[in-house]
């Protein structure tokens, strides 16, 4: 009988090995979750803040221009409108004169209504913002806005103003927020 | 061969007493409806999942949302059909003696193929969604393929399960060796585990609802059960409890007869007609695993199997020696003669495929007047041929030969209609079994239903590798 020489394990598995490796490799050089909110929009930078109409006419907006807002009474904190009062607690930020929370007008975004309050050092630096709220009509849109809010949260706050960058994957949140923001800083 | 000088020692062993079959393999305690049941309630199950989040409105909501959709539906479609290919490949006793584990590697190969179509529609349509809200083609790609968390890794499962079933589509599963094919396969395995995490996170089914989710990591972990201790159960037992090579006995220039025995015996159901996954467990030959089908009745004599030469394993597992021990795992199989019982048999048999039929025949009874018609190149090759006309004229049939290249024969096309009728008139009466290459099972089929053979009455056994 012949004896036939067996084939190597080594040759056979390697294309297995070979995909199983630059699947490795793949997944190390494409995860990068902590960018997940990497800019792709810029979206107040060539848009002088002096003529928020430009802003505001964006196609997908369509902007309540009612100052001051009434304010939604399920919202977390209370606001104070437009002569502003000292805030009980203040928020944790370094610059002593944070102005009371000022509510910004509804954005009418095609995913829902956006609207934020700010409060304003006295010259004028976004120093405390959050938002009243967000599209929430589908889960989808009420995890991306619930991923999105503090990063614009934070970004706002290390701008100062509405000049910032949106968030990828919430780009029309993130319109609707600038722009209500910049209506409060247009018009405070 | 020489003679046999290894014969390793044996505590308890069977063959010295008279030969006693071994005992059947259980039926299964599923019906063909419970299986459909099963499936049904789970697809049910994952509709209702895509309705219940609101899938059925959104679809026609709005083009967004309908894109939106579709990826989700296709993303839960493509997750059952990838769970469903990992059960059966499982092998889960019951399932396996109600469909026969070939039929249910050709249900893996469909499942499969759907599954990566599924996949192509629920990346392209969720790209689509992604662009909707003005952001870019190529800014949405990046998002996800791993800005999102645990994207990188559904992106990489993906591609996997893309390379899968690319190397098994048949041109290019021919061009491979089935060892270098199976281990690229095994990365499915991969491919399911690491697309698990974005379907918790991001899916729209499971982020928010904490029933679905669990009932989903439940499904999961089942399924992940299945697979330890059918598949990798089954070859640990199989790997600890080894037969052994009592005689390799040539039949023709690269045919032999293996038998296989020992106390492992005593673990074993079998019945003719079944096949077992065969592992020498020698150096350099562990790690492969094939098919092969019994061709005598299983005793505790031992088990006999009949191999052809096909270059690669069965090969060398011809050329094993007396006392290597083999891993034996299965049987497997639902072509036995418990199918036939009170009716006539004919079996259609192709080279080695007389495997099978030379092991039922033993197990029939002289009522069934067994026909054989038994197919191959040359004389050589018609081995078990003497076995099988003793046997066949035992019971009152006889083994029909048709041999040499096809254009020699006598007959144009030996298994058209009306030539099966006119070599057998009561064909139409019988329970045929077919084994063989493709080719030969697809014609004997072909031919079985222009002669009248019901199809419920033909069983057949497809050689995958």
């Amino acid at each position: 009988m012949k004896q036939q020489t067996p084939v190597s394990l080594a040759r056979r598995v390697w294309p297995a090995l070979a995909v199983a490796g630059a699947s490795a490799a793949f997944v190390s050089a494409l995860d990068h979750p902590t960018q997940f909110a990497t800019d792709t929009v810029s979206l107040t930078g060539a848009v002088d803040p002096n003529t928020p109409a430009t802003l505001l006419s964006v196609p997908a907006l369509a902007t309540t221009t009612v100052a001051p807002v009434p304010v939604d009474p399920a919202a977390p904190a209370p606001v104070a409108t437009v002569p502003p009062v000292l805030s009980t607690a203040p928020p944790a930020v370094a610059a002593p004169a944070c102005g009371a929370p000022i509510a910004g007008p509804v954005v009418n975004t095609r995913w829902g209504p956006v609207q934020v309050q700010a409060g304003l050092t006295p010259d004028r630096v976004v120093c405390d913002v959050s938002a009243l709220q967000t599209p929430n009509s589908h889960n989808r849109s009420v995890r991306i806005n619930n991923y999105a809010k503090p990063i614009l949260h934070d970004r706002v706050l290390s701008a100062g103003n509405a000049r910032i960058n949106g968030v990828s994957g919430a780009t029309i949140t993130s319109r609707g927020y600038v722009a209500s923001l910049q209506y409060i800083l247009d018009h405070a | 061969m020489p003679p046999n000088t290894r014969q390793a020692p044996r505590p308890r062993t069977p063959e010295r007493g008279p030969a006693r079959a071994l005992p059947r393999p259980r039926p299964s305690a599923l019906f063909g409806t419970d299986i459909w049941i099963i499936a049904a309630a789970y697809v049910a199950c994952v509709f209702g999942l895509w309705a219940w989040h609101g899938g059925v409105s959104s679809l026609t909501n709005n083009w967004l949302d309908g894109w939106l959709s579709l990826s989700q539906l296709s993303g839960l479609l493509a997750s059952a059909c990838g769970l469903f290919g990992v059960v059966l490949i499982a092998r889960p006793r019951t399932l396996e003696r109600h469909l026969g584990l070939d039929k249910m590697f050709v249900w893996h190969r469909y499942l499969g193929e759907s599954m990566a179509v599924l996949l192509a529609v629920h990346i392209v349509s969720a790209v689509i969604a992604g662009t909707a809200d003005g952001t870019g083609v190529w800014a949405v790609i990046r998002n996800y393929t791993g800005r999102q968390p645990y994207m990188a890794m559904a992106t990489v499962g993906g591609l996997l399960i893309f390379v899968v079933t690319i190397t098994s589509l048949k041109s290019i599963r021919r061009q491979m060796s089935y060892e270098t094919w199976y281990f690229v396969h095994l990365t499915a395995y991969v491919a399911l585990a690491i697309s698990f995490g974005h379907e918790i996170v991001l899916g729209n089914d499971f982020a928010d609802d904490k029933v679905a989710r669990w009932f989903w990591v439940a499904i999961h972990v089942g399924v992940l059960a299945a697979v330890l201790s059918g598949r990798w159960g089954r070859t640990i037992m199989s790997v600890l409890r080894p037969l052994r090579v009592e005689s390799v006995v040539p039949l023709g220039a690269d045919i032999s007869a293996i038998t296989l025995g020992g106390p492992g015996l005593n673990r074993l159901e079998a019945h003719g007609g079944q096949f077992c996954m065969l592992r020498p467990l020698r150096p350099g030959l562990w790690w492969q695993s094939h098919p092969f089908s019994l061709s005598a009745a299983p005793t505790t004599r031992g088990l006999r199997f009949t191999i052809k030469d096909r270059g690669d394993a069965s090969g060398v597992i011809n050329s094993l020696k007396v006392g290597t021990r083999v891993a034996v795992e299965g049987p497997y199989g639902v072509a036995t003669p418990d199918v036939a019982v009170g009716s006539k048999v004919l079996c259609i048999v192709g080279g080695v495929g007389v495997a099978p039929a030379r092991a039922m025949l033993e197990l029939l009874t002289p009522d069934q007047q067994p026909i054989v018609l038994y197919r191959a190149r040359s004389k050589e090759d018609l081995v078990h041929l003497d076995e099988m006309q003793q046997i066949a004229q035992s019971l009152r049939g006889e083994v029909l030969t048709l041999v040499g290249p096809s254009v020699s024969l006598a007959v144009k096309d030996p298994f058209s209609g009306d030539s099966l009728v006119r070599a057998i008139p009561d064909v139409a009466e019988r329970t045929v079994f077919v084994c063989g290459p493709d080719s030969l099972v697809h014609a004997a089929r072909r031919g079985l239903k222009a002669a009248g053979v019901p199809t419920e009455n033909v069983h057949f056994e497809m050689v995958w590798w």
